[in-house]
């Protein structure tokens, strides 16, 4: 080895190596990901997001009692 | 390091079975999540809510919460580290995000249960499909970190090697 990249080599060494590609192109893409959710959380797109979403479609049966919904089930 | 060659191996024997325990009880509950979503079946459905509910509650959420631990204490007690590693950190960070999210998603899943019980056509609750697809899709990127070990040390990780070969060059020297 010469002595110049020896010398490149000691000085390398000496610095921290830089942030991997594949973590920039992950923070990347999490970060548009992130973005794109926001976005659309702010133009009301997609709705609410969180437990109220799950059960807006279901309309309740009025606190059927389970056993009545079971003694009218399709089951044997 | 602090604990023997015995002790890491188990930790990490706990590490394997736990984080691999909870991909599979989370491929458990997606399938449960896709019967719920597409069956026709009205007890079916009912049913599927139900079992989804019982599958978070006791084995998804303790499975997380222990994978967290474990793999914390795996993590300090080998030369990886916790922090040294770009991989290492970002299953931490995305094991994290995993946890609080699923923790957020229980009320969800046991309100989801409740309601399934006492309405008359479960068919038309939502379910929780695409949270649970995006948690695999989270544990299985986790897993192919652990596996294929992305190279790439921290500004901490270098920091720590470079005093170790410092360490270890002071000592060799006579």
């Amino acid at each position: 080895m010469s002595e110049q990249s020896e010398a490149a080599t000691d000085d390398r060494s000496e610095r921290p190596p830089g942030m991997p590609r594949w973590v920039k192109a992950t923070i990347v893409v999490i970060g548009v990901l992130v973005a794109l959710f926001v976005i659309l959380k702010i133009a009301g797109v997609g709705g609410e997001h969180g437990p109220g979403r799950h059960m807006s479609s279901a309309p309740a049966s009025a606190g059927q009692p389970v056993a009545q919904l079971l003694a009218t089930s399709s089951l044997p | 390091m602090t604990v023997g060659p015995r002790a890491r191996k188990t930790l990490l024997f706990a590490h394997v079975a736990t984080s691999v325990g909870w991909l599979g009880a989370v491929l458990a509950y997606v399938g449960l999540d896709v019967t719920a979503a597409t069956s026709q079946d009205v007890q079916l459905v009912r049913g599927a809510y139900l079992a989804m509910d019982v599958t978070i509650s006791t084995a998804i959420v303790p499975l997380a919460i222990a994978t967290v631990v474990v793999g914390l204490l795996t993590a300090w007690n080998s030369p990886w580290g916790v922090l040294r590693h770009y991989w290492v950190l970002a299953k931490l960070l995305l094991t994290l995000v995993a946890t609080a999210v699923l923790l957020l998603e229980m009320q969800t899943i046991q309100a989801l249960a409740d309601t399934a019980v006492t309405v008359n056509d479960p068919r038309q609750l939502s379910g929780t499909l695409p949270h649970s697809i995006g948690g695999s899709i989270v544990l299985l990127v986790v897993t192919a970190l652990s596996m294929f070990k992305p190279k790439g040390l921290t500004r901490y990780g270098w920091r720590r090697q470079q005093e170790q070969r410092r360490t270890r060059s002071t000592a060799l020297t006579p």
